[in-house]
């Protein structure tokens, strides 16, 4: 019996001894998704000072009609099935595009052209006859693939977008056709399967939308699943330890809005795909990092609410939701759901082999360097800056082809189901070799449950765990005279140390009160309001204050950069303030820092004052070295800050210095303040 | 009572060693708040309920005055409260300083059951070989303020009922008493110890401490308990940032059960108690 027990509790022990803790990410259901939608949309509407989606859209959208982010804005809303007049934003939409095309179409304009058209279509517009205007022959197939090429990747991407939003023909003599523009794409391929803005330098979201674009035609062209692979491998390889995206070396809510849309479009399940999980975080998690308590999405993590990220995370929370709800896509405004697309593989293929050597016309490496290179990059960074972010909208094609295509087939060859099964799961897995997702999340749960369950149980099992008959036997005897002997213990008076404490007494009551009230008096105490509202005399004579901590922008620590305390070109306060008789470097600087409504940590007072921080920087932070210092008219002050005085047209400079002074040109060290 | 305190010595000096630790040196309130529930509830366990809450109510009182003193010296934090003399009163050092309190009060409380449960016994068996001056010295300074103290009430009792003392003079004469009892004692104990040969050659050491399967069970225990506690740390994001703006860690299921680990490793000495009392209530029943 005893050999079973003992064996039993060493098998648990060995089975604690490998705990599978890798914790599975969360995962969100539609209803969630919404509320997020909503929380997000809430603040759309506070921020513009309305309180429904009909007065928002009156007030701020329908006026900027037009604009990236009223666009965006109305392609969410519009998608989300949110009220407004749709009506009212095509009209005012109609007299954008007249101005646009009374200038001329230029190349610049065809970014905003497909992003009007998806406007258009969001709130059910027809875009082949806008006001005369074939507004999706101009942004799509009229269009040279040199032409969009030129303006970078992404707006071939868009255009691919924009013709399969309803599965679009092409027309009679289109400038170039899908399979030419698709070829186009993967031609500006990066050897690392990346695309990119500039032609060179791998970037995020100029994949995350090109692979949106893509996605659709991955099942049936080899060429392009291929491309689309190693650009989905590429991404996971640059995300973050956090599950966040970068873009420009900053993690964003933008980078990481794309990545979701292209996995979306990839019917890849942005919670349980492996490759995207980084430490228990999938990019949900890490998009919704971003939302703050408003309810508005912020750029950077910590940061202010920012109305592009906010709309590109609110997009994709839409498109995500209604993938769930009914496996349409954002970019899908097929009535029945059913774009079918088809593209020639064979033909993309020989395209894209006739582009790479030459054969048609220069398509450089980098695609966009035909331009000199300056101009190229403006042009496709406004052309992305246009698109905020990237639509997609074939990835619900795919599925609804599954149970449709082989009814509807009008335009297109249907794949056959079981491919587009095979597809599917191919993406779904790990990689090839492994898993399923839905397998993998399952036994991602099972092992953390199992694992805290045996946990559990070992616990509860070493508090009854009976060390044998005897031992217990001999503890209980034990435990039987302890009791009687701290039962004696307790009649004596002096068993254990057990002092009356101190603060019972009364005398120490009176002593509280006695400081309190002191402390109350001789203080005054003010809310924050009053401080700030406090206004210093007014006097013909000033002094100038400056506060800047430019040598310190390159270190700051994370929590200071990300919450926005320090601006950007590192000058907290440059300003004017009265002077006063007797006012000292220090006092000057409380006084500036009042009126700019800055924070300012100092203690002391006269010969020992020192500032500790201004503006929640402060020393220590940017290394052993640092600290605030003080100079007076370029003058380095030799003693205490509260005694160094000023006169009237002086310059009181207060400096950052990461290094004891020598870093802002103070020549002897050691007298900080 | 306090069967917790017959686990092996080398169990309770590891788990004081990793409690504390982790008490003091993650700066998340949710253990310290754990630290202090479970230290509190184990101290209620060895000295009774009315003497626990006692202590507890005295160290919360001391750890107010702490959170409530800090952001007087501390002026970070984006939110002020209110203006002292031109300098923000700030919620981040409020809570800061509430952070502060739990960890101090916390690690007061441990330390009160300490005492009891790792006796001198256990510390000269642990360092006797190692040193064994150092473990002599650290017993005899371990005992000496428990009884400096119960002499100062036998003291005090005595005074009090036989000799009619004004106030204070009672409470001094009292004072200087025990300090004179003390250091003759000491004399008396070095004197003792020279005669018995202390210092003469290495002492040997008897011990009836045996290292069995349930000690080795609770050790293991408690090292998973640490490790799961500890292994978040590594990959960040487990203390709290107070300044300039709240930041806690987001809640990831790894933190979950780092979080529920510990609980679980505060509450044991509890739930020793516990489990030991309804143990022998039920045997004792049966007979």
């Amino acid at each position: 019996m005893n050999v079973i027990r003992k064996a039993f509790v060493f098998a648990l022990m060995f089975i604690i001894a490998v705990p599978v803790l890798s914790l599975n990410a969360r995962a969100y259901s539609a209803d969630e998704i919404e509320a997020y939608i909503d929380a997000a949309l809430q603040y759309r509407y506070a921020a513009a000072g309305t309180e429904n989606s009909r007065q928002f859209a009156e007030k701020k959208l329908i006026p900027n009609a037009g604009s990236t982010d009223s666009d965006w804005c109305v392609v969410a809303m519009g998608r989300y099935g949110a009220d407004f007049d749709r009506n009212a934003y095509v009209s005012s939409l109609n007299n954008c595009l007249d101005e646009l095309y009374s200038d001329g179409i230029s190349e610049a304009k065809i970014t905003d052209l497909q992003r009007m058209a998806l406007a258009y279509l969001a709130c059910g517009a027809e875009i082949r006859n806008v006001s005369g205007h074939n507004l999706l022959a101009d942004c799509s197939y009229q269009r040279g693939v040199e032409e969009m090429s030129g303006q970078g990747v992404i707006t071939l991407a868009y255009a691919l977008i924009v013709l399969d939003s309803k599965g679009f023909d092409t027309g009679n003599s289109p400038l170039s056709t899908r399979e030419e523009i698709i070829a186009g794409i993967l031609s500006l391929q990066l050897k690392n399967g990346c695309f990119s803005v500039d032609g060179k330098t791998p970037d995020v979201d100029a994949t995350a939308m090109t692979v949106t674009a893509l996605a659709p035609y991955a099942k049936n062209s080899a060429v392009v699943k291929e491309s689309v692979d190693s650009a989905v491998s590429a991404l996971s390889k640059m995300q973050g330890e956090d599950g966040c995206f970068s873009s420009y070396g900053k993690k964003n809510c933008e980078s990481t809005a794309q990545v979701v849309n292209c996995l979306v479009a990839l019917k890849i399940d942005p919670e349980g795909d492996a490759r995207l999980i980084k430490n228990g975080r999938n990019l949900l998690d890490a998009m919704l990092s971003f939302q703050k308590e408003s309810g508005g999405f912020s750029h950077l993590l910590g940061a202010r609410e920012n109305s592009m990220a906010t709309n590109q995370a609110l997009y994709t929370l839409v498109g995500y939701r209604s993938s769930l709800i009914s496996s349409q896509s954002i970019y899908n405004f097929s009535d029945s759901g059913d774009a079918c697309l088809s593209a020639d593989s064979s033909e993309i293929e020989s395209k894209l082999n006739s582009y790479r050597s030459g054969g048609e016309y220069e398509l450089p490496a980098g695609g966009i360097e035909q331009d000199d290179g300056k101009d190229a990059k403006a042009a496709s960074s406004e052309s992305q800056n246009s698109y905020g972010t990237s639509p997609e909208e074939h990835t619900s094609n795919t599925a609804e082809q599954d149970s449709a295509a082989a009814s509807t087939a009008t335009e297109a060859t249907a794949v056959g189901n079981e491919d587009d099964i095979e597809y599917i799961s191919e993406y779904k897995g790990i990689s090839n070799s492994a898993p399923m997702v839905c397998e993998n999340s399952v036994l991602q749960v099972v092992s953390t449950g199992g694992a805290v369950f045996v946990l559990v149980i070992c616990y509860i099992l070493l508090l009854i765990y009976k060390p044998g008959g005897k031992r217990l036997r001999s503890e209980k005897a034990d435990g039987n005279s302890n009791a009687a002997e701290s039962a004696a213990d307790n009649t004596r008076p002096d068993s254990t140390m057990s002092f009356r404490p101190f603060i019972y007494s009364r005398l120490f009551a009176a002593l509280t009160i006695l400081i309190f009230v002191a402390v109350c008096c001789g203080c005054s105490i003010k809310s924050p309001d009053e401080y700030y509202a406090s206004q210093t005399a007014s006097s013909a004579d000033t002094v100038r204050v400056k506060v800047d901590c430019v040598t310190a922008l390159d270190v700051l620590p994370d929590n200071i950069k990300s919450g926005g305390y320090i601006p950007s070109d590192g000058i907290i306060i440059d300003c004017d303030t009265a002077w006063e008789d007797g006012d000292t470097a220090y006092t000057v600087l409380v006084k500036a820092a009042r009126e700019n409504k800055v924070q300012v940590d100092s203690q002391g007072a006269g010969e020992s004052a020192y500032v500790r921080g201004i503006s929640y920087l402060y020393e220590f932070d940017c290394g052993s070295l640092s600290g605030w210092m003080v100079n007076i008219n370029g003058v380095y002050a030799t003693q205490g800050a509260d005694v160094s005085e000023v006169q009237p047209g002086d310059v009181v400079c207060w400096r950052y210095t990461c290094n004891l002074g020598a870093d802002i040109g103070n020549a002897y060290s050691g007298d900080e303040e | 009572m306090n069967s917790f305190s017959k686990l092996h010595p080398v169990n309770l000096f590891c788990f004081y060693t990793f409690l504390i630790m982790i008490s003091v040196f993650l700066q998340n309130p949710v253990y310290q708040c754990a630290s202090a529930i479970g230290g509190g509830m184990f101290l209620c366990c060895l000295q009774g309920v009315k003497k626990g809450v006692k202590k507890i109510s005295s160290c919360v009182f001391f750890g107010a005055v702490i959170a409530v003193l800090n952001p007087l010296f501390s002026h970070n934090g984006i939110t002020p409260l209110f203006f002292i003399n031109d300098s923000a009163y700030t919620l981040e050092a409020l809570v800061c300083g509430c952070g502060l309190a739990l960890s101090v009060i916390s690690v007061i409380l441990w330390f009160a059951t300490f005492n009891t449960v790792f006796d001198s016994e256990k510390s000269l068996y642990l360092f006797g070989k190692i040193s064994p001056k150092l473990s002599m010295l650290f017993s005899m300074v371990l005992g000496f303020v428990p009884r400096l103290l119960s002499r100062y009430k036998e003291i005090l009792s005595v005074q009090k009922n036989f000799c009619k003392k004004p106030g204070l003079r009672l409470y001094i004469d009292c004072f200087s008493a025990v300090i004179t009892h003390s250091l003759e004692d000491t004399v008396d104990m070095s004197d003792s110890m020279t005669a018995r040969g202390f210092g003469s050659k290495n002492p040997t050491v008897f011990s009836r401490f045996k290292f069995d399967l349930r000690d080795g069970f609770s050790l293991f225990l408690f090292l998973a308990f640490t490790g799961t506690v500890i292994l978040p740390c590594f990959a960040g994001g487990v203390a709290a940032v107070y300044y300039p703006r709240i930041i806690f860690p987001d809640i990831t299921p790894a933190l979950v059960v780092s979080y529920a680990a510990f609980a679980a490793m505060c509450l044991t000495p509890f739930l020793f108690e516990v489990t030991e009392e309804l143990k022998w209530k039920y045997t004792v029943r049966k007979i």
